[in-house]
């Protein structure tokens, strides 16, 4: 019964943590930031498709898609960073960390708060991107959404536990995004007239450490509606595989602190 | 939005409580700014800032593992040289070399996308240039072979600017036995087929129109009453032709 009670205890905290944290997400304003991303993207997207002279709907839903994509990342990683800085500066780490809950479960509680915050981006987004797609390919873009945001959250935790502070954690973790959505480009021009064999053994080693998320999120799905549940089985298993190998790098940076 | 308003109202000091000299620092520099771009003359399309393509490798790396919507962008983003009202008498100095070289970049990076294709055939195809027409018809019809069923429309629609803007005939004829020969799908509408026919027929060749037509007829590419009623009445017309002119096939230049 005592071992019950002090897991139901652990989970109480967990749960108000991640309460605590969806509460910063509405206090600073979070919610209309979103809000202007998606407003921006529909007139980006409605200004590129009266340029357009044919393929209207595929070119407006492909714009819509890559700046939403890009702007979620972005909006994610830098109220990650922000929320876990002020953490540190208004000393909430540490009161958190006074009470009788692991570091794990404080690191938990947080990233299940940053992970609905997460939840809802996706699902606005996808609403957006819905009025110009089929719907089940929608649906898998957003839930494709919703994992590279589940990644970002993760690596930006991960990132400040590292450095502390929000120019090298912002830098590291673009630096980690921009490479795992670009290095199967990277391979492909490897194979080309500059066929370097150490780069290209170096590149083919990044190409296996980082997380496919050229896969993620297709402008192709929406564009050709050719999405099936095959990427939905990859993006889910990736997204969960590496969530977990952020989370255990992002606990033992955590444990290690000395504070 | 009142809220909002007030919300920050309440956190803010009053506005008075700026200095004056920071109000005539803002004012002074939003006037010179104003004045500076009151200076510039409107952004124009420049026909000659096209650069050369990076290559298809930069393309991908800067699509972040998304060819699809960066075929889109960068197609958007060609099609500004050439898309603005007003200029597009000037582009006739673009280099019809970059222009095929972008087109056959950003086609890479999305081949099912049909807007490089229709940009080549319908935009610039058209510019009043003899080498750019031939180059880009060339594009063309060289992506043509990858996809025939789906990019007939491109081919058929530089088939009439090489007879009808270039006076080529056989380069019209030879996009026309492509298009006849490669285009099979059911969806490829018929006078498409016809195409190589009418060509035949302008160049004066009027047995090879026949024998095209015999031959259409016999390998039951044709199946519609109504074509086949046409394409006999057609051979029946060429047959008459070629007696009233008495000379067997021989082409109207020949006679002349």
């Amino acid at each position: 019964m005592g071992v019950m009670e002090h897991r139901f205890n652990r989970l109480g905290w967990m749960t108000a943590i991640a309460w605590v944290t969806v509460l910063e997400g509405i206090r600073t304003r979070l919610v209309g930031l979103v809000v202007a991303v998606l407003g921006v993207g529909l007139t980006l997207a409605f200004f590129a498709g009266a340029l357009a002279v044919m393929e209207v709907r595929e070119i407006q839903v492909a714009v819509l898609g890559t700046f939403l994509r890009l702007g979620a990342v972005l909006v994610m990683a830098l109220f990650v960073l922000n929320a876990q800085v002020r953490e540190l500066d208004d000393k909430g780490l540490y009161l958190a960390l006074s009470l009788p809950i692991p570091r794990a479960g404080y690191f938990f509680g947080r990233l299940m708060g940053f992970s609905m915050i997460a939840l809802v981006v996706a699902l606005l987004f996808t609403v957006a991107v819905l009025f110009f797609s089929p719907v089940l390919q929608g649906a898998l873009w957003g839930v494709s959404l919703f994992f590279e945001l589940l990644l970002i959250v993760a690596l930006a935790l991960l990132c400040l536990f590292t450095f502390n502070q929000v120019p090298p954690a912002f830098a590291m973790v673009m630096a980690v995004y921009i490479l795992a959505r670009s290095v199967i480009a990277l391979q492909w021009v490897g194979q080309g007239p500059i066929n370097v064999w150490l780069m290209n053994r170096f590149i083919d080693g990044l190409a296996f450490v980082l997380p496919a998320l050229d896969r993620f999120t297709q402008s192709e799905w929406l564009v050709y509606g050719n999405g099936g549940w095959q990427d939905l089985a990859f993006v889910v298993a990736q997204g969960v595989l590496y969530l977990a190998l952020l989370s255990a790098a992002a606990l033992i940076d955590l444990y290690r602190k000395n504070f | 939005m009142a809220r909002i308003f007030k919300s920050l109202q309440g956190r803010d000091r009053p506005w008075n409580a700026v200095p004056k000299p920071v109000w005539w620092l803002a004012l002074v520099a939003l006037a010179l700014h104003l004045t500076l771009h009151a200076q510039h003359s409107r952004p124009g399309a420049r026909a000659e800032a096209l650069p050369v393509s990076p290559g298809q490798g930069v393309l991908r790396l800067l699509a972040l593992g998304d060819p699809v919507a960066m075929n889109r962008l960068a197609m958007l983003w060609l099609q500004a040289f050439d898309y603005q009202s007003g200029v597009s008498v000037a582009f006739k100095d673009l280099d019809p070399h970059r222009l095929r070289q972008w087109l056959v970049d950003i086609i890479a990076l999305d081949p099912r996308s049909q807007y490089p294709l229709m940009a080549a055939s319908r935009f610039y195809a058209d510019i009043p240039r003899e080498d750019t027409q031939r180059i880009l018809s060339d594009f063309v019809y060289e992506q043509f072979h990858d996809d025939p069923n789906r990019r007939w429309p491109w081919l058929g629609h530089v088939a009439i600017i090489a007879k009808h803007r270039l006076h080529d005939l056989p380069l019209a004829l030879k996009y026309a036995r492509a298009i006849r020969s490669e285009a099979t799908g059911t969806a490829v509408p018929s006078w498409v087929r016809q195409m190589e026919m009418v060509f035949l027929e302008d160049m004066g060749e009027l047995e090879q129109a026949r024998l095209f037509i015999g031959g259409l007829l016999a390998s039951q590419q044709v199946s519609e009453p109504e074509e086949i009623h046409f394409l006999n009445q057609r051979l029946e017309e060429l047959e008459a032709r070629e007696k009233e002119i008495g000379g067997k096939g021989r082409p109207v230049a020949e006679r002349e």
